[in-house]
């Protein structure tokens, strides 16, 4: 079933629909709050919530096929209460992501050359960059009007804004030595 | 390696890097545990508490009265099959005893389910 025909599942009641859209979702909308630099608690109450509010307006939803998007504007919203809850700073570097914060993605051990040299080329683009290029990536068929909200550009400029932070994440594994042929 | 796949790794690597704890992936299912269902809101109204320890939440309802401290507690004076209490750690059951008394240790923000004997569930909204 394609997403829309699971979201009119779920709505008439079809627990495995509900599974089913949160098997293909559940990625998107953790990376969504972590990327707003979120402990695991506060993530995870983050999707909780976003979860809780599809289940209550899921037979409402303007646009089923457009639930991506859906998921990532409430995820993005559900973070930013989070974080004035909480009244945190966003911290904006990856540099200077909290030292206490062990359960970090860059403070964990890496399993493979191939994911280090990823995370390496991934974690020197710009935010914005490091924003769309995980959206897209965990999301790939979302709308550029929905992009463009989540990354605070016009949504004419979100092709470019990809191709361009996709060229240069091409260009950083090939610095760090990742062969021609995979980089591209 | 065409941009679908470099995205494709890049998802891989970062769910790998940050994978989606397995208690996250349970309150979500538990989020939409009644979808479809036959069930009536349990209405509950907010009433002054005095904590032990800590901070404590109470609601007085038609049905009795839950508090929200450490954990979570009440007393039911309806029969009731069973108490299931909805967490981010997804769904415990809490046994109620002869009194219609029941705790669990579940913290963070709860949704109550009083399943009855014939009759639909009685749920609450979500409390923190």
């Amino acid at each position: 079933m394609d997403t829309a025909e699971l979201v009119r599942a779920a709505a008439d009641g079809d627990q495995s629909a509900w599974r089913e859209l949160i098997d293909r979702h559940h990625r998107l909308v953790w990376h969504v709050a972590r990327s707003h630099r979120l402990s695991e608690a506060d993530a995870a109450d983050v999707c909780q919530s976003t979860w809780i509010a599809l289940a209550e307006r899921i037979a409402r939803l303007h646009s089923p096929a457009g639930l991506p998007g859906w998921l990532i504007t409430t995820a993005r919203r559900e973070s930013l209460r989070v974080i004035a809850d909480r009244a945190r700073v966003v911290v904006t570097e990856v540099a200077e992501a909290p030292a206490d914060d062990e359960t970090w993605p860059e403070n964990t051990t890496l399993r493979t050359e191939l994911d280090d040299l990823l995370w390496r080329a991934f974690a020197t683009l710009p935010e914005r960059c490091r924003t769309l290029l995980g959206l897209v990536a965990f999301a790939p068929g979302v709308s550029y009007a929905r992009l463009a909200s989540a990354i605070g550009v016009a949504p004419g400029s979100v092709g470019n804004t990809k191709g361009r932070c996709l060229d240069v994440l091409r260009r950083t594994l090939a610095l760090f030595g990742m062969p021609e042929e995979v980089a591209g | 390696m065409t941009d679908a796949e470099l995205l494709a790794d890049l998802a891989g690597m970062l769910d790998r890097l940050d994978p989606v704890p397995a208690r996250v992936h349970r309150a979500a299912i538990a989020a939409g545990a009644f979808l479809g269902m036959a069930w009536d809101w349990l209405d509950l109204i907010p009433a002054p508490a005095v904590a032990v320890r800590g901070d404590a939440r109470v609601w007085h309802s038609s049905v009795g009265v839950i508090e929200l401290s450490d954990g979570v507690s009440g007393l039911i004076t309806i029969p009731v099959k069973r108490v299931e209490i909805h967490s981010g750690n997804g769904v415990v059951e809490a046994p109620v005893d002869l009194g219609g008394g029941f705790s669990a240790d579940v913290s963070g923000r709860v949704r109550l389910v009083l399943h009855r004997d014939g009759d639909v569930p009685l749920v609450t909204e979500w409390l923190s």
